[in-house]
């Protein structure tokens, strides 16, 4: 269920809230949030609930044995089950995301057909499983010990603002909340604007523009002038910002209102510094993820290798970060492309980057990460080439496919506005706000209305679509 | 929840809104399906969801008669036909639903004013998603351009080869075309200066290069950007009272050819014009945009002999709307499509029949143009048939088969370029 259907807004949320802040008790409480979110993923996605409910029993149960062997025998014991969970956790993964890759590469080596019924993925398994070898983990580096009560670690596991698209939450960032999930008004408030402002942000910013970049992209690429290439390329550099960080929005506010603080997953990343800091502020809860569970590990792993240790390192977890994102070539080049820069920026070169005056670290940064969206959004390796071309002016600034053809002057109000919240501005404004309190809260609260008002008569004029990140 | 500020009354209201919008549906009880005169298409309504169906599903579930139980029951959710109906319903049935969705365009037009704030171009979109046009400076709609390209001409390619199949099949009867160029064919249309590809009038010139010799052709073309406002709507792709009389006057004329003795021309100078009716026609709608003023809706008031009108099953049927019209029995309701309303809608099938003397049958194939135009036509024919291929099923419809059963002297092919010139929806089976 998207959380910007009307559907999801309008019958869904209010009497999952009404149900929540009537129920008394905390336990009945994560039962209706466990119930909920069942509800939640099976309204879009029937045919894959057991896949769901077989990641959460099997994560609560093999959470618990790791924790009594840890607590009995110690870590040798507990190994075993530890590797046994991240396995059929990453098993599940490969097996719905992957399979279908793997075997269509492999059929091109042998130059042999292979027969394979491909299977609908099911919603939200990228973020699941990533939770569960989390949980698992955890518990195994004794970061954590495992949840007993089935109720809490379902509230955990399948909580339904973050279980489609996250933020990738650790146990640890919510446990104390699964005791007594029991918001105050101000959190609920808090959840409120947080929710609107990410549902304006999906859909009367990165809707609109995905209306000029999906013409502009689906058209000949290789044939565009420079003028509309580079109007593409960045407007699809904030449709996807302003997508995933509305729902990363939306996800904290509900979360909020259900009492719960998930991670933040943005930081302004197209203000960063370098590549290496546009990944600090990029998706930072998968970030986080990566680097906890693979670049530290394999870091320790190979303490003893000097020669280019840490670089290789850097490519490995972006070359599957990449490949986390999308069964196709496209993403593990553009994963592996993130990760050589950010080899090259742990050396020599990052020092000398710090050096520069700040406009040229932005520009820098801009430009390699708008090269990576590229990679990132044209699928089809084939036409890289003549996209860049067009980005570089082979075709002349405009060419018969104008910027008229594409009707794009008419999405620049969208893209300053677009712009406008890619940055801090607006975020600063809030907290002044919320420090000054008063009149002038109570005039930006109006303003969280309209904006609420107008995003739903945008949905009943043009309908919703799919989050971006969904489909990952 | 423990405390409460002032501030935090104002998003009372976000809570109070999401809540009583399912209050609503629920106070409001079970709708009847309702047609949307604005969108032309019956909403969805919410799917009913039968008590009885579940607990019988589930005691089939007990007697471990799983397939009968997803049946009754389940397999509705598990092939997402209850989830899809439901979504659609939520949208279709959401209170203020046409306000807010005009709200929603109204500012999306405003975005794009202010985009060509700094721009001296008078046409502009009109909405970010339909390829219809706003001419500032004449106040009317109009739409994108079509193209011409190698693809265009396959197409057309294709078409006369069909002509020259069934005029070469088909001796016995007179063959005619009348072409309506409409403003996206049009040399005329404005917008031709930004789509290198544009047709700008050249399909239908190639058409007329091509087209087997047998075929008489008449056309209805536009002489300036002017003629689009004197022979069609500001708001609607449909030709208006005046364009459709030039087009009576030009096929009767060109029927004439072969038909000396047919009656003559109905007399056609009275116009009524609706005092009360302000015309917001397709382009407007799929914007809704009610541009200021809207089209004058104005129709013929003329004296036919009496004639009947049947259906594809022989059924005579009142077909359009007519004399309710003119009895001042129209709907006022915003964006409502008069010009099917008043002259018909879209249907496979029409069998004209005029007691008029003489013996003669007309076959025309034709689109939404021919409605307002078939009375004028048929009154010169005994039966008149009135094909629509869209209507068809698979868009199937043989000409050989039709003619077999059927006494026809002549055929009129009768619309736009896609009737006339592409076999897109419109092929006519030899």
């Amino acid at each position: 269920m998207p959380l910007s259907s009307l559907h999801f807004i309008f019958i869904f949320l209010p009497l999952f809230l009404l149900l929540y802040y009537v129920i008394p008790k905390s336990g009945w409480r994560n039962a209706l949030l466990v119930f909920g979110s069942l509800v939640f993923f099976s309204w879009s996605d029937p045919g894959n609930l057991p896949v769901l409910l077989f990641s959460l029993l099997f994560n609560y149960i093999f959470g618990r044995v790791i924790t009594r062997q840890l607590e009995a025998k110690g870590r040798p014991a507990a190994r075993p089950y530890m590797w046994i969970a991240v396995i059929v956790n990453l098993l599940m993964l490969v097996f719905y995301k992957y399979t279908g890759f793997l075997l269509e590469n492999l059929a091109d080596l042998i130059n042999q057909p292979i027969k394979f019924t491909s299977r609908a993925l099911p919603l939200g398994v990228s973020f699941f499983t990533f939770t569960g070898i989390s949980y698992i983990l955890d518990l195994y580096n004794s970061t954590e010990k495992a949840e007993e009560n089935i109720l809490r670690f379902g509230s955990y596991f399948a909580m339904f603002p973050k279980l489609l698209q996250g933020p990738i939450t650790r146990f640890g960032q919510v446990k104390k909340e699964l005791i007594n999930p029991r918001p105050t008004m101000d959190e609920v408030m808090d959840g409120a604007r947080r929710f609107i402002g990410g549902l304006a942000k999906k859909i009367l910013l990165a809707d609109q523009l995905g209306l000029a970049i999906d013409k502009v992209f689906g058209s000949k690429v290789g044939e565009l002038g420079a003028g509309v290439a580079w109007f593409a390329l960045i407007g699809y550099a904030l449709q996807i910002y302003l997508d995933f960080s509305g729902y990363t929005d939306m996800a904290i506010g509900l979360g909020r209102m259900l009492g719960f603080k998930l991670p933040e997953n943005f930081n302004f990343p197209y203000i960063s510094r370098s590549v290496s800091d546009f990944w600090r502020r990029w998706h930072m809860s998968l970030t986080s993820w990566f680097r906890t569970y693979l670049f530290i590990p394999l870091e320790f792993a190979r303490k003893k290798e000097k020669f280019l240790r840490q670089q290789s390192n850097l490519v490995i977890v972006f070359l599957l970060t990449g490949l986390w994102h999308g069964a196709d070539w496209n993403f593990i080049i553009w994963g592996t492309y993130f990760g050589v820069i950010m080899a090259v920026e742990s050396g020599k070169w990052g020092k000398l980057l710090k050096k520069t005056p700040l406009p040229v670290q932005h520009v820098y940064s801009f430009v390699l990460v708008m090269l990576g969206w590229v990679f990132f959004r044209i699928t089809d390796i084939k036409v890289w080439g003549p996209f860049l071309k067009s980005l570089l002016g082979f075709n002349g600034w405009t060419t018969e496919f104008s910027m008229r053809y594409f009707n794009v002057l008419q999405f620049l109000p969208i893209i300053v506005l677009g712009v406008f919240f890619s940055l801090p501005f607006a975020n600063r404004l809030e907290h002044k706000v919320n420090e000054k309190g008063g009149a002038v809260r109570i005039i930006l609260d109006l303003v969280y209305l309209v904006l609420f008002v107008l995003s739903i008569a945008s949905i009943l004029a043009n309908g919703y679509s799919a989050f971006i990140y969904a489909q990952f | 929840m423990k405390s409460m500020n002032l501030a935090n009354r104002i998003l009372i209201l976000f809570f109070a809104l999401i809540l009583a919008v399912p209050v609503f549906w629920v106070a409001r009880g079970k709708v009847e399906p309702q047609r949307s005169l604005m969108e032309y298409r019956v909403l969805t309504v919410f799917p009913p969801l039968s008590f009885t169906d579940f607990r019988m599903s589930i005691k089939r579930i007990s007697q471990r008669k799983f397939e009968e139980a997803g049946q009754l029951f389940f397999n509705q959710f598990r092939q997402m036909k209850f989830q899809n109906i439901f979504e659609k319903a939520v949208n279709e049935q959401f209170p203020l639903r046409s306000q807010g969705i005009r709200l929603s365009k109204n500012l999306t037009r405003q975005g794009i004013r202010i985009a060509y704030l700094f721009t001296d171009d008078k046409i502009i979109p009109a909405d970010n998603r339909n390829n219809v046009y706003e001419d500032r400076e004449n106040t009317l709609l109009l739409p994108e351009p079509e193209f011409f390209r190698n693809k265009e001409q396959a197409d057309i390619d294709v078409k006369i080869d069909y002509y020259d199949t069934i005029i070469k099949l088909h001796q016995n009867q007179n063959f005619y075309a009348f072409y309506i160029e409409v403003l996206e064919d049009s040399a005329f249309n404005p917008l031709n200066q930004y789509f290198i590809n544009a047709d700008a009038g050249r399909s239908f010139s190639y058409f007329l290069e091509h087209k087997p010799q047998e075929l008489r052709v008449e056309e209805l073309l536009l002489e300036k950007y002017q003629d689009q406002q004197k022979y069609f709507y500001r708001t609607d792709h449909h030709w208006n009272v005046h364009g459709m009389l030039l087009g009576y006057e030009k096929i009767y004329n060109m029927l004439r050819e072969n038909y000396p003795d047919i009656t003559p021309m109905q007399s056609h100078d009275t116009i009524y014009t609706f005092p009360d009716i302000e015309f917001h026609g397709r382009w407007a709608r799929s914007v809704f945009y009610k541009i200021k003023p809207g089209d004058v809706f104005e129709v013929p008031l003329l004296d036919l002999p009496p004639y009947k009108i049947y259906d594809i099953e022989g059924n005579e049927i009142d077909y359009n709307h007519k004399d309710e019209y003119l009895a001042g029995n129209y709907s006022r309701a915003p964006f409502a499509d008069h010009y099917i309303e008043y002259n018909g809608k879209d249907v496979d099938y029409l069998e004209y029949v005029f007691e008029n003397g003489t013996d003669r049958n007309l076959l025309i194939i034709g689109d939404s143009f021919t409605n307002a135009i078939e009375p004028l036509l048929a009154s010169h024919y005994h039966h008149t048939y009135a094909v629509d291929i869209r209507h068809y099923p698979d868009y199937y419809f043989s000409l050989s088969e039709f003619l077999a059963a059927h006494d026809v002297d002549d055929v009129l092919v009768l619309g736009g370029p896609s009737v006339v010139m592409h076999q897109w929806r419109w092929t006519i089976n030899p």
